[in-house]
């Protein structure tokens, strides 16, 4: 019998994960784990159920904070790559500063945007901010710099402007880069609001921080599940606009 | 086209060119020969203005009305065949944004123009790399090994039909090649460069057009001189390699 490749990833989607939740339940059922460090999946519905408009509230909270860090955070990490090109002298002075900010823990750092920014928004999407940007950043001056000696050889003979150079090859040449750079920022960018929302209350962050007080395994997995729907959320989202929007710059000689 | 006192260097130590001097005849087809390594591709890229040559040297060519053909096609793969063609225009700012149906015709592209290049087989790729070069109807025309990497049937169709073009429109072409059968056969003159620095024009040999095809007697005796004479400048570089 042939499958739809689409109906063959679906069927192995549900029988994986599927599965998984079923190995779980028995286990948690047979009382071969504790339920109190790990909740069966009906354990986690029954409790998802009952405090659904304090996760509802949480999750929104935390997506469009996610959402908004991923965008401006993108945005501006384009931007600043796509500028510092022609300066290759500026950007080798700030290379250990973009290095800093990835590779220090923002754990480490929320605290201190807390006492700059305050509690709130502020100090959430800096927090996120700061992750964020490192991929795109990274991934869109590798790729802007990947054209072959003869293609800009060829804009070169033509006598091609920086502009032009830059809109007919360059970024072309770096889209399927900036991608790469783009989803790694999108799974980031949960992880920097979370750490935002540790230190400066709100969204989903708080929720795991209160719950983890009151040893609330079952609410800490509950936000668990929301916080990775929100990551891939993000990343289908952007392979979808990329897929629909510039398939064209995906294919290679 | 003219090339006089030209120097170059690429660690200025060595002079990869001193003093060298070429002419090139107007509306003919210069091929250069040499062994590998000897400066053909550089050369071509000192002309076309890619490479800076040193003080005193002096090249005419007028870059603005100059094509340029790379060894592989350099098809943009986020551009249709025709947008491909059409770059030097959009990039020039021309206002001319029609397309030159006859060139696209002679190329045997019209039915492609709207295929991207992994659409196109190795052929259809480099007469658009061709089509690009000539859109603007440049007065030199520079070729680097453009047919190199094609299989022997379609590098020998491409050869016929650029052949064809060039009886017609009698561009001044540079054009480098390793093939010796590929230098008689498309060159009204043959000039094979030393391996030696600096480098050197050390034959010059004007190629007698009065074969049709590269079967007959009068080809292959002009193919086999031009061996010939490439043989002792091979030879000359075993010699000076030699220790002494």
């Amino acid at each position: 019998m042939h499958v739809q490749p689409k109906v063959k990833n679906f069927i192995t989607y549900i029988g994986v994960y599927g599965g998984f939740f079923l190995w779980v339940e028995w286990m948690t059922r047979t009382n071969r784990v504790s339920p109190t460090l790990l909740p069966s999946p009906t354990q986690l519905f029954e409790i998802f159920i009952q405090q659904f408009p304090a996760f509802q509230q949480a999750f929104f909270q935390t997506f469009w904070m996610s959402a908004a860090a991923f965008v401006l955070s993108s945005a501006l990490a384009f931007s600043f790559a796509v500028g510092l090109n022609q300066l290759k002298t500026v950007q080798k002075q700030i290379a250990p500063l973009v290095v800093f900010l990835q590779t220090v823990p923002i754990i480490a750092i929320a605290p201190l945007l807390v006492i700059y920014l305050g509690f709130g928004i502020p100090t959430i999407l800096s927090a996120a901010f700061i992750v964020c940007f490192f991929p795109v950043y990274s991934a869109t001056r590798i790729g802007l710099d990947l054209a072959s000696d003869s293609q800009n050889e060829l804009f070169a003979i033509m006598k091609a402007s920086f502009w032009q150079r830059l809109k007919h090859l360059q970024i072309p040449t770096c889209i399927p880069h900036l991608l790469a750079g783009l989803r790694s920022s999108a799974g980031l960018s949960v992880v920097g609001v979370v750490a935002g929302e540790f230190v400066a209350g709100g969204g989903l962050g708080a929720l795991i921080d209160s719950a983890r007080l009151q040893q609330r395994v079952d609410i800490v997995f509950c936000c668990l599940i929301l916080l990775s729907l929100i990551g891939l959320a993000l990343v289908y989202f952007t392979d979808l606009v990329f897929t629909l929007l510039f398939k064209k710059y995906f294919v290679r000689l | 086209m003219e090339i006089k006192n030209l120097s170059f260097s690429f660690n200025r130590e060595n002079f990869f060119f001193k003093d060298f001097n070429l002419s090139f005849e107007t509306g003919r087809t210069t091929v250069l020969l040499g062994p590998s390594g000897c400066g053909k591709s550089t050369l071509l890229k000192l002309m076309a203005g890619l490479l800076q040559p040193g003080a005193g040297s002096f090249v005419s060519i007028d870059r603005f009305s100059m094509g340029f053909v790379f060894q592989d096609s350099t098809l943009l793969p986020w551009k249709n065949l025709e947008k491909n063609i059409m770059l030097p225009r959009l990039i020039s700012g021309s206002k001319d944004s029609d397309l030159n149906l006859e060139l696209v015709k002679t190329l045997g592209l019209i039915d492609h123009l709207q295929k991207y290049p992994h659409q196109l087989s190795g052929g259809q790729r480099m007469r658009g790399s061709l089509a690009r070069a000539l859109i603007n109807s440049p007065n030199y025309l520079l070729l680097d090994e453009p047919f190199s990497a094609l299989d022997e049937p379609t590098r020998n169709r491409l050869q016929d039909e650029w052949l064809l073009w060039q009886t017609q429109k009698k561009m001044t072409t540079l054009f480098v090649t390793h093939s010796f059968n590929e230098a008689v056969y498309l060159a009204d003159e043959v000039v094979i460069l030393t391996a030696s620095r600096p480098v050197q024009a050390r034959h010059k040999v004007k190629i007698v057009r009065n074969f049709q095809t590269r079967f007959e007697m009068n080809y292959l005796e002009q193919v086999k001189n031009i061996a010939q004479l490439f043989e002792q400048v091979e030879n000359d570089r075993k010699s000076d390699a030699r220790p002494t």
